[in-house]
């Protein structure tokens, strides 16, 4: 009897989220793990390295068309048996890509794509921050019991992961998914992980891991593949197993404490303040940096 | 639960554009929702008696999901260019409903491409969630009339206006539906008017219904008669400078007769229009007098019984007027069940340099009611009529119910009443005639099944 572990990955838009999920994917599958990542982004490009970059149709261009929607139409195995799959949106401007990321979850579960499949992990690798109640799906109904959010030291993204902490907090005391962890992405050396690290600590979750900004990424993101599978000896190769090791054994969900967005303001300028007499010379007792 | 604690008094926003847009003759509706709205709107529309014909043969394009994900704006231009093909009208008005309004379909630029392909299409962006039918009415109608002026040289009109027609006067704020008797009100104003030397547009009935909403700009005035025939008003104030003037209540007897003329002789130019109006106004008060005359032998504790009125405020004080200066009734109770206007509803108050008075309607029915509530919670009218303990209650269906368990007499002058209603009205001399007799009748059968009341000594 397999046992399907449901994953939902947020964090604001081109933040990296998709690099990290694919790579997650990869080195879960190179693992032995059968595994199925399906984008929720009307962009449709999550999981373009574990395919070379090769054309897939979305859940929602099959629907537009109108004719009867099959698997093998909608999917593509990847890298290392990674069933890709893309939710896909309608033309930019018009109607509602929230309910198309609805539209195309529930289509998938008629299809019977879990129980084909017989997954060990899917990856759902959501747009941005949780616009409204349409990116909300996959952390609701029961879809996904825990969501990872991706976020780099910028204000910017810890305001987009914040903003989903208070989406999960609003689902999870009724069936919604819980928070797994923070994954710091592209990280330079320094005081981003300690901002990190701290926001983590004030909202009450745990860092997942955290990926330094590296090369052999964008490297291997031109080549249309993950760091697992371009240079799978190399050392960013080496962190994302570790972070996919971590994510398939954390059992520890927890529902997190937002900060309020005046809060938020207030904590965001106390970095600042911290940043620039860094930049000036100050130095101050226990500055965490 | 047996008891409901709030009561249908209206419909959605939709439902009001779709009632106004299918009463305009000559007008068909192109209705841009999910499947059900329409057959919604009928059985919301039903509540008023008759409901509204032909629904069956509104055009819909009847959105699915599909429509919503990818947005609907390709199948409303397929149902545009069909429902031109196919069904013939001087003009075709696109309406649409929640889902498109949320995902945003470009209704405006849709109706501007069939235009440019020289189709007659005009829109309204009111939608359901914007509020209640009565809203739906005022935003549909203001943007009808705001884009009919346009196809002025693309529909051939039965008649040119001359430097001999009578003056125009559109009348606005008489809304399809909600008032239960709005096609007879709206013949019984015309009928009005032209005594006085005055032609209506009155966009609801036999007469044609596009011509006059595409000449409404034209018009001498605009006369309104709710607050929901302020937007289109001040629409055409705006866009052709055509004055405006808010009547204090609709009008009923010969009061209400007396001061429609007087605003007609404030607003509009003097003229050879006003000649027979002096004529016209005598003979309506010889008529009314003559029709009213038997009701003299129930003056006393008939006539100048307590009565609760319960509905729309412009009807209410039109009631309260007729009936308290012409038939000598105690009005104890005027309770007004429709919502706020999105003026009332912002605070913003017109009477401010602006061009219409504050609430006249309120103050009018202040004037003549000893208490006047805003409120459509059942319980809080139910609580008020056993307060006030009324003889008769002017009220809609949900106001019957209470006649009877409080043994007291019910008229139906309000939505939603479950009733027939062709051409009958409570507006102007007729109306005060067919209302009067009515009221009375109500009265007497009150009397009769009311045990408290035998010893008035009116029993027959």
């Amino acid at each position: 009897m397999y046992k399907t572990t449901n994953i939902a990955i947020y964090g604001k838009g081109g933040i990296g989220k998709s690099t990290t999920t694919s790579n997650i994917s990869a080195a879960l599958a190179v693992s032995g793990a059968r595994v199925i990542q399906i984008g929720c982004d009307p962009k449709s490009d999550s999981t373009n390295t574990l395919r070379s970059n090769r054309h897939l149709p979305t859940v929602l261009d099959s629907m537009r068309e109108g004719k009867k929607v099959r698997l093998e139409d909608i999917s593509a195995v990847g890298f290392s048996g990674v069933l890709c799959i893309e939710s896909g949106g309608p033309v930019p401007g018009v109607g509602c890509a929230g309910r198309g990321i609805n539209a195309a979850v529930t289509l998938l579960k008629e299809l019977r794509l879990f129980e084909e499949f017989k997954p060990d992990f899917v990856l759902y690798d959501v747009l941005g921050d949780v616009v409204c109640g349409g990116f909300a799906v996959p952390i609701r109904d029961g879809i996904t019991d825990r969501a990872y959010v991706v976020t780099s030291s910028d204000f910017m993204a810890l305001y987009a992961a914040n903003n989903l902490f208070r989406a999960i907090n609003k689902y999870a005391p009724t069936g919604g998914a819980k928070l797994g962890g923070v994954i710091g992405n592209r990280l330079i050396p320094g005081y981003p992980l300690a901002i990190i690290e701290d926001f983590v600590q004030k909202t009450g979750v745990k860092l997942l891991g955290h990926v330094p900004r590296s090369l052999s990424v964008s490297r291997a993101e031109l080549y249309g593949k993950t760091v697992i599978e371009d240079e799978p000896d190399g050392e960013q190769a080496a962190v994302y197993r570790e972070l996919a090791a971590r994510l398939a054994a954390n059992q520890d969900l927890v529902i997190p404490n937002p900060i309020g967005t005046n809060d938020l303001r207030i904590w965001a300028r106390d970095w600042g303040d911290r940043l620039y007499s860094l930049e000036s010379g100050v130095v101050e007792e226990r500055a965490a940096i | 639960m047996d008891e409901a604690t709030c009561f249908f008094r209206g419909g959605c926003a939709f439902h009001g554009a779709l009632w106004t847009a299918a009463s305009i003759e000559g007008l068909t509706p192109v209705v841009h929702s999910n499947a059900g709205c329409v057959a919604q709107a009928f059985l919301a529309a039903r509540a008023s008696g008759i409901g509204l014909a032909d629904w069956l043969q509104i055009p819909s394009t009847r959105a699915i999901e599909r429509h919503v994900v990818f947005g609907g704006g390709s199948r409303l231009r397929e149902q545009i260019k069909n429902t031109v093909k196919i069904i013939e009208a001087r003009l075709y008005g696109v309406i649409h409903g929640c889902e498109s309004a949320m995902v945003g379909d470009d209704i405006p630029g849709l109706t501007k491409e069939a235009v440019e392909a020289t189709h007659r299409v005009i829109c309204s962006l009111v939608c359901g969630l914007h509020g209640d039918s009565r809203l739906g009415y005022s935003r549909a109608m203001a943007d009808f009339v705001a884009a009919a002026g346009d196809f002025k040289d693309k529909i051939k009109l039965s008649s040119a206006l001359g430097p001999e027609s009578p003056p125009r006067v559109n009348i606005l704020g008489v809304v399809p539906v909600t008032d239960l008797n709005y096609r007879g009100d709206l013949l019984e104003i015309a009928r009005l008017l032209e005594g006085l030397g005055v032609r209506a547009n009155i966009f609801f009935g036999p007469l044609e219904g596009v011509e006059e909403l595409v000449n409404a700009g034209d018009a001498d005035l605009s006369l309104i008669f709710s607050k929901w025939g302020q937007a289109a008003a001040r629409k055409l104030l705006e866009l052709h400078t055509v004055p405006l003037a808010q009547l204090p209540s609709m009008p009923l007897g010969f009061k209400g007769l007396k001061t429609l003329s007087e605003i007609l002789t404030q607003n509009l130019q003097a003229g050879p229009w006003g000649q027979g109006a002096e004529a016209f106004l005598q003979s309506e008060q010889l008529k009314l007098e003559y029709l009213l005359e038997p009701l003299n032998q129930f003056r006393g504790e008939i006539l100048g019984a307590p009565v609760a009125l319960v509905g729309d405020e412009s009807l209410l004080a039109g009631l309260a007027g007729f009936l308290r200066d012409e038939l000598g009734a105690e009005i104890v109770l005027a309770i007004i069940t429709e919502p706020l206007s999105d003026d009332e509803a912002s605070g913003d108050d017109l009477a401010n340099g602006e061009d219409l008075p504050s609430s006249p309607q309120f103050q009018a029915l202040s004037e003549f009611s000893a208490q006047v509530v805003r409120t459509s919670d059942s319980a809080e009218i139910e609580r008020l009529i056993a307060q006030t303990r009324p003889l008769i209650i002017l009220g809609g269906e949900p106001e019957k119910v209470l006649a009877e368990k409080y043994g007291t007499g019910h008229l139906t002058v309000s939505f939603p009443g479950r009733q027939i209603v062709l051409g009958r009205t409570y507006v102007g001399i007729n109306g005060a005639a067919a209302l009067a007799e009515a009221y009375v009748s109500q009265i007497l059968a009150a009397l009769d099944l009311n045990e408290e009341n035998l010893d008035l000594g009116l029993k027959t």
